[in-house]
């Protein structure tokens, strides 16, 4: 009789024992491979470190270097020694007055260029330029045009002052490719 | 309390007794056994013990992969640093003009890298147009699989006095 007891119970306990130390080990394992998995930082695929308020001051202060022609009341000429900060405040105030972005349409081909020249590769870039009290929700102008939200978004931004003396915000926007077409769908 | 491990330890005796003698040991079928029954006991252990030690040198191997990019990145952001500051030092004016980026002394400025480094450093016009301006590396340690990289982007006047934007690119390892 003592010998019957002792098979059923001390076999039972030591399988039980022995699963229980299997499992707390899965357990322990999965945390130290999750510990080992720290946090990237502020990069996108491939480790490219993405700064969009880098490359919007460079793009800011960097001249147009294209020659064209502004249809407006007078022609305006642009020479392509302006920097990009005074056609986008020339822009802005056209429109903060009442007129459209269409007579704008080459410098905003030549802004559109010079962003996906200068975004990393694989990359969305979005320039939106808006009024200090005004949201970004609802820009004057955003080129090419404005992302879909809820998109993942690396942004900059920067003041320049317009050509009533206001002061403008101007927002860089670099959206994942990927995800700005998930955030589209 | 004492009369009840009195009896406790009496029973012991005797079971201790019982099993001594001969006369009371039976051949039969139903003595544990232990051998089967130990053996998956045996495996679970060895196997937690396993995974145990497996995650933890795959853990302590990648931290110090990590690591070793870590310093290594921080190493090409504080060089690129240099030469954007190097490029930049002109008192009274505002943008370095391109045939200074391409007098910088990169290997004076690559002094600075700790022993035993490589270095590769490129200098691209990256609007209006694409250009290369200047190009520049260390050949005393091969290129190696662990590089990084940084880049900065500063501004620079060309020859016709527009304002154009110059990458600034290195690579160490």
């Amino acid at each position: 009789m003592f010998g019957e007891r002792a098979r059923k119970d001390s076999g039972q306990l030591a399988l039980l024992d022995a699963t229980v130390f299997f499992a707390a080990a899965i357990l322990l394992s999965s945390i130290v491979i999750s510990f080992s998995f720290g946090p990237s930082g502020e990069t996108g695929a491939g480790g490219t470190r993405i700064d969009a308020n880098e490359i919007l001051v460079a793009l800011l202060h960097a001249s147009v270097a294209e020659r064209f022609e502004i249809v407006l009341d007078e022609p305006l000429m642009v020479t392509g020694s302006e920097t990009f900060a005074l056609c986008l405040s020339l822009e802005a105030s056209m429109v903060m007055a009442g007129g459209s972005t269409e007579p704008f349409q080459a410098m905003n081909d030549v802004i559109r260029d010079a962003l996906l020249m200068l975004s990393p590769a694989g990359f969305l870039p979005c320039l939106a330029v808006t009024e200090k009290d005004r949201g970004l929700q609802d820009p004057l102008f955003a080129i090419p045009e404005m992302l879909p939200r809820g998109a993942e978004v690396y942004s900059g931004s920067a003041w320049i002052p317009s050509s009533t003396g206001e002061e403008l915000l101007v927002v860089l926007m670099l959206v994942p490719a990927l995800s700005a077409e998930l955030a589209s769908v | 309390m004492y009369g009840r491990c009195r009896r406790m330890l009496h029973v012991g005796v005797r079971l201790e007794r019982s099993i001594s003698d001969p006369k009371n040991v039976r051949k039969d079928e139903d003595a544990v056994g232990g051998f089967f029954e130990d053996l998956p006991v045996l495996v679970l252990v060895l196997c937690g013990v396993a995974t145990i030690i497996a995650a933890s040198i795959w853990s302590s191997g990648r931290i110090a992969d990590e690591r070793l990019d870590e310093d290594l990145r921080e190493t090409a952001e504080r060089f690129a640093d240099r030469l954007v500051e190097a490029a930049q030092l002109t008192e009274g004016v505002e943008y370095p003009t391109i045939d200074k980026l391409r007098a910088l002394n990169i290997t004076r400025l690559a002094a600075g890298l700790p022993e035993d480094t490589g270095y590769a450093v490129s200098l691209v016009q990256v609007f209006p147009s694409l250009e290369w301006i200047l190009q520049h590396g260390s050949r005393e340690k091969p290129v190696s699989e662990d590089a990084c990289a940084s880049s900065r982007l500063v501004n620079a006047v060309d020859e016709w006095s527009r304002v154009v934007i110059v990458e600034v690119r290195v690579v160490v390892w």
